[in-house]
């Protein structure tokens, strides 16, 4: 039991499992400190609503950012845009799965900051559309919210981490390796 | 949280609509008469009295409602089918070489 467990650590997909565990953990251990939340947590979050605010004003200048809050100026719409809601957790697994992944650092590091721009882009589209959902009807709101954004981050990040692996030159076994050396 | 007419009619006048907005959520700063300044979603129910309007505000929400990218098990359903996922594919993919 205990020789399978071992074997079972050893193949690449248990290598893969373990790293990736550290790695998270590591993260959200990290972010989870009062250091993290002070200096990066919370100003990316208030920078998060800022840019949001920045690229609405380009069609609609009706739209203010209030500290962490993003809202309309005549007070008919608006989202709070707190430490969860910043998509750091997603980009955290994400980064975790990357760098666990057999490969060299320098294409685990530029699949990672690709996958964090890419999930930002997609977090901020989400931001605006919920400030203007959260204009209109509240129940679609909800619905928006709670089932179609959760099930688009959670594909997009499987989308980005597949296709940047799809693109990671193939490990040999070990087997082959010994066997060649 | 209830506030009296007086409370408000600043902010409702400096809306322009005079009062007319009846039972609507609306993002509202506003001082009470002990002079706390109060910022949130706010739900107004504007009824008409015979002196005239009487407008009650109830703080719905404290606040705008925050967006979480991902619910609690949402997260954890994320987290364990990426991990599984790409172990499978990390697996697969040195086997087949």
């Amino acid at each position: 039991m205990f020789d399978r467990f071992k074997a079972g650590l050893k193949s690449p997909a248990g290598q893969f499992l373990l790293m990736f565990g550290v790695l998270a953990f590591t993260l959200f251990w990290v972010l989870a400190t009062p250091q993290a939340a002070r200096l990066f947590v919370q100003p990316f979050t208030q920078g998060l609503v800022h840019v949001s605010q920045t690229l609405v004003a380009v069609f609609d200048s009706r739209v203010v950012a209030d500290g962490d809050i993003l809202r309309f100026n005549d007070g008919r719409g608006a989202v709070q845009v707190l430490a969860g809601c910043n998509a750091v957790e997603v980009c955290a697994l994400l980064i975790a799965a990357v760098f666990a992944y057999p490969t060299t650092f320098v294409r685990s590091a530029i699949g990672a900051v690709i996958a964090v721009l890419a999930l930002q882009t997609v977090n901020l589209a989400r931001i605006i559309s919920l400030l203007y959902l959260s204009r209109g009807e509240p129940s679609l709101f909800e619905f928006f919210h709670n089932y179609v954004w959760d099930a688009m981050i959670g594909l997009e990040g499987m989308v980005l981490f597949f296709t940047w692996a799809h693109f990671q030159p193939a490990q040999q076994p070990q087997a082959s390796r010994e066997v060649e050396a | 949280m209830t506030f009296t007419t007086a409370d408000l009619s600043a902010f409702i006048l400096s809306r322009g609509d005079g009062g007319a907005i009846s039972d609507v959520n609306l993002w509202a700063t506003t001082a009470n008469a002990d002079g706390y300044t109060l910022s949130g979603l706010m739900r107004y129910t504007t009824t008409l009295a015979t002196s005239g309007y009487s407008v009650m505000v109830t703080n719905t929400a404290g606040a705008a409602p925050a967006i979480p990218t991902l619910g609690e098990w949402a997260m954890i359903l994320f987290g364990a089918v990426l991990a599984g996922a790409a172990a499978l594919y990390v697996q697969r993919r040195r086997l087949s070489v």
